[in-house]
């Protein structure tokens, strides 16, 4: 079948700018939205299948999902954490809960037997057939709230859960082969495995379940005969919150191959859009998708004064957005290429790429299938062209890294920072050059400079000489020639930005990431991490309500 | 006994590597040819170990034309050796005669690395000492007698054709690994490899914990 027809790709100048990727919101190509899409479209079943928790919530339960002939099961300890010891974060060493998603089916004693590793989460040797490791604690806004609620007979407040957004929140999210769990061979070549981040996204999707399972159970431990159930709608409503903090940000530097195939499809889904057909169905739906992401943003809190400075922005512009979809202008071949340029032209980044999200909405048929080609095979490119000559790579390098051959390292704020990893967690942090130790020790992150460097060096060698022969001379460089190499074949791998600069805001990197999960609510909590909101108003497993139009729907949408 | 995930074991070797005092480059295919061996049963962690504890002992090659130590080494650097072979690929597929290394240490770390070049080239590559010898193909390899030999004064480097039925494994060799399961995550030689690793980590102190990992609000919520 031939390509639709596309507007040209906005080139990577404009996408891969730092503060662009910290405005994107999710799309139709999110990978829980392209997991929800699969699930409803192969009628994957859903049950769950053990539940020994005590009066106290703690104990054990086993949720299983089938696809076809296969299952795959979440097992979940659980206890009852005192309040003191619960902390959002990675360096945190104590859960309300913690669990795996396992390759098959599990009984109650499997389950039983994987306790101990499980609850010691880094400290343990995971077991070969567990996909994802992780924990989550309960939100201290809603989840005392809820349980009492229908612990009286009644629903939790509406304010309260739409403030909090979520009943638990995970932290890290473990999966291909950290600490002993499978590598990502083992199911990358299942159909319904393919996507990246899919087990991840699964085993989150399968927990938000619990987390309602959880509240309800305490609920009618305390008042056995009055507790109420909680409401479909409510369960709708509630997401699976996340703190996500420093370790996202290298993955994208670590990974330009997956950034690219990530990005282009994006950057594709948007052509697409705006070369597409002017319809009144595409215009209805794509006016009541903005509407709905105008309710969503009135939703969206943050503590964060930029970040709510942009939020107003948001609102503006979504409802500049929605006055321009209403004029009532004659159909013409352009009007979706129009209607974006005048985004690009009057809105803020935000605003923007909200429209990015809005246009590709209504145009399933023309987007959905780029979500089968957002995984890469990293060792593609892997291997340095030692055959290629000094001038060529020189050549390369000043077409696809001009960028950073114009990054001004003279000024001290944009070497302010080093990028290392703790001895402590083993997980990346941020240091400051001028007060804290350990700069010699920093990563290979800050790619302007490293190519600035290996183009010196390029330079001021032999240019008729093969790429082999300097790297055996200099092998410092070895590591941007293989950049360089990836670089010219993915031109949206590279973000943009000098990660050494005391102005780069790590939580734009972790808000790009996040966007492409799919999560919601971006709410920074300092320039190094951020919570989000994943799941809010998704169908359950197993339920079946088309599986997509869930983004921004308002309860009560699902066929309720 | 828990086994090591590939993934680990490509992350852990490529991080002692850069302990280890090897550049980011090398670093990372050291990990990504750990990992290769480790898929094919032919991992033995105290092999990288070795090398990587006595780097200073050991000598990257001379030249693109000439792979022997530098004067004053004992031998040659089987990682510095593979990335250069690797580098080198086209013109050892393209020369009639093999291409010959000199005192090479753990010769079958060396051309675990020329696994990028099979794939690319389609191609297999063979290395072949004293009483052993491995073929690398991009997914599959081929071992032969003392494979895991510390040391062999002369590697010969030839092309293979690839097999027609890949993968294959073992060509009738006696294939042992001598440290144990090289997959075991509480063998003495991973331990080893871990000790390289953490000398790419910063010791934590307080700012750190609190500045680097970027709290300063309260995490409950």
């Amino acid at each position: 079948m031939p390509a639709p027809p596309a507007a040209a790709l906005r080139p990577p100048s404009v996408v891969m700018q730092p503060r662009r990727m910290g405005a994107f919101h999710q799309t139709r190509l999110s990978f829980m939205r392209a997991l929800l899409r699969d699930a409803a479209k192969e009628g994957w079943k859903f049950a769950r299948t053990v539940w020994r928790v005590n009066k106290k919530g703690a104990g054990f339960a086993v949720y299983e999902l089938r696809e076809g002939a296969r299952a795959y099961s979440l097992a979940v300890f659980c206890s009852d954490l005192p309040a003191e010891k619960r902390s959002d974060r990675v360096i945190a060493e104590e859960w309300d809960s913690v669990f795996t998603l396992c390759d098959g089916a599990l009984t109650a004693e499997e389950a039983k037997e994987m306790r101990k590793d499980v609850l010691l989460q880094e400290a343990g040797r995971q077991r070969e057939n567990q996909l994802v490791l992780s924990r989550a604690n309960r939100s201290v806004r809603l989840f005392e709230h809820t349980a009492d609620s229908l612990a009286r007979g009644r629903q939790p407040k509406t304010s309260l859960m739409e403030e909090a957004g979520y009943l638990m929140r995970t932290t890290a999210v473990y999966a291909n082969g950290k600490f002993g769990v499978a590598d990502r061979e083992r199911i990358c070549g299942r159909a319904e495995m393919r996507a990246p981040f899919r087990a991840e996204m699964l085993a989150v999707w399968m927990f938000r379940v619990f987390a309602a399972d959880i509240a309800e159970h305490l609920a009618f431990s305390r008042a056995p005969g009055a507790a109420a159930k909680l409401s479909a709608a409510n369960r709708k409503r509630l997401g699976i919150g996340n703190a996500t903090g420093l370790g996202m940000a290298p993955f994208l530097i670590n990974h330009p191959q997956l950034l690219h195939k990530w990005m282009r499809a994006r950057e594709i889904a948007l052509a697409r859009a705006r070369a597409a057909e002017d319809d009144d169905t595409a215009r209805e739906m794509f006016l009541r998708e903005a509407k709905k992401a105008k309710a969503h943003a009135e939703q969206w809190r943050t503590d964060d004064k930029t970040q709510r400075q942009k939020i107003t922005e948001l609102q503006k512009d979504i409802a500049r957005i929605i006055r321009r979809a209403n004029r009532r202008e004659k159909k013409t071949p352009q009007f979706w290429d129009l209607f974006y340029r005048w985004g690009e032209a009057s809105l803020s980044l935000e605003g923007q790429e909200m429209l990015v999200s809005l246009m590709t909405e209504p145009r399933g048929d023309l987007v959905d299938g780029l979500a089968q080609e957002m995984s890469a095979d990293e060792s593609a490119l892997f291997r340095v062209p030692g055959a290629q000559k000094v001038f060529a790579a020189r050549r390369q390098l000043e077409k696809h890294y001009d960028w950073a051959l114009e990054e001004d390292f003279s000024r001290a704020e944009s070497r302010a920072r080093f990028w290392y990893v703790s001895e402590e967690k083993m997980e990346p942090r941020l240091g400051e050059c001028a007060r804290e130790p350990g700069a010699e020790l920093q990563l290979p992150l800050v790619v302007a400079r490293d190519i600035r460097e290996f183009h010196a060096a390029l330079c001021a060698f032999d240019s008729r000489a093969p790429l082999a022969e300097f790297l055996l001379a200099q092998p410092q460089h070895r590591h941007s020639a293989r950049r360089l190499n990836i670089a010219r074949r993915c031109v949206y791998g590279e973000l943009r930005g000098n990660l050494a600069s005391a102005r780069l805001l790590p939580t734009d990197m972790l808000r790009c990431k996040l966007s492409f999960f799919g999560a919601t609510r971006f709410d920074p909590r300092s320039d190094r991490w951020l919570r989000v909101t994943m799941y809010q108003n998704a169908p359950q497993p197993g339920e079946n309500c088309g599986g997509d139009d869930w983004a921004w729907a308002s309860p009560g949408d699902c066929g309720e | 006994m828990r086994a090591l995930s590939l993934n680990e074991i490509a992350a852990t070797v490529g991080k002692a590597a850069r302990g280890g005092g090897l550049s980011w480059g090398i670093a990372e295919e050291t990990g990504s040819a750990a990992r290769w061996l480790a898929a094919r049963g032919l991992f033995a962690p105290a092999a990288f170990a070795e090398v990587l504890e006595e780097r200073a002992r050991l000598s990257p090659p001379l030249s693109r034309g000439e792979f022997a130590p530098r004067a004053g080494f004992a031998a040659l650097c089987p990682l510095c050796l593979g990335a250069l072979l690797c580098d080198c690929a086209e013109d050892i597929a393209a020369g009639d005669a093999a291409a010959m290394a000199n005192n090479v240490a753990q010769p079958l770390l060396a051309a675990a690395f020329l696994h990028p070049a099979a794939r690319t080239l389609k191609t297999g590559f063979a290395l072949s000492w004293r009483g052993g010898g491995v073929v690398v193909f991009a997914s599959s390899a081929t071992v032969r007698g003392d494979v895991f030999a510390d040391f062999a004064g002369t590697v010969r480097i030839s092309v293979i054709p690839p097999p027609l039925s890949p993968p294959i494994k073992d060509g009738g060799g006696d294939c042992c690994l001598k440290d144990g399961d090289g997959r075991d995550a509480g063998s003495p030689g991973w331990r080893r490899l871990i000790k390289l690793a953490a000398k790419t980590m910063v010791p934590s102190t307080k700012q750190s914990r609190v500045r680097g990992a970027g709290a300063g609000l309260t995490d409950n919520d």
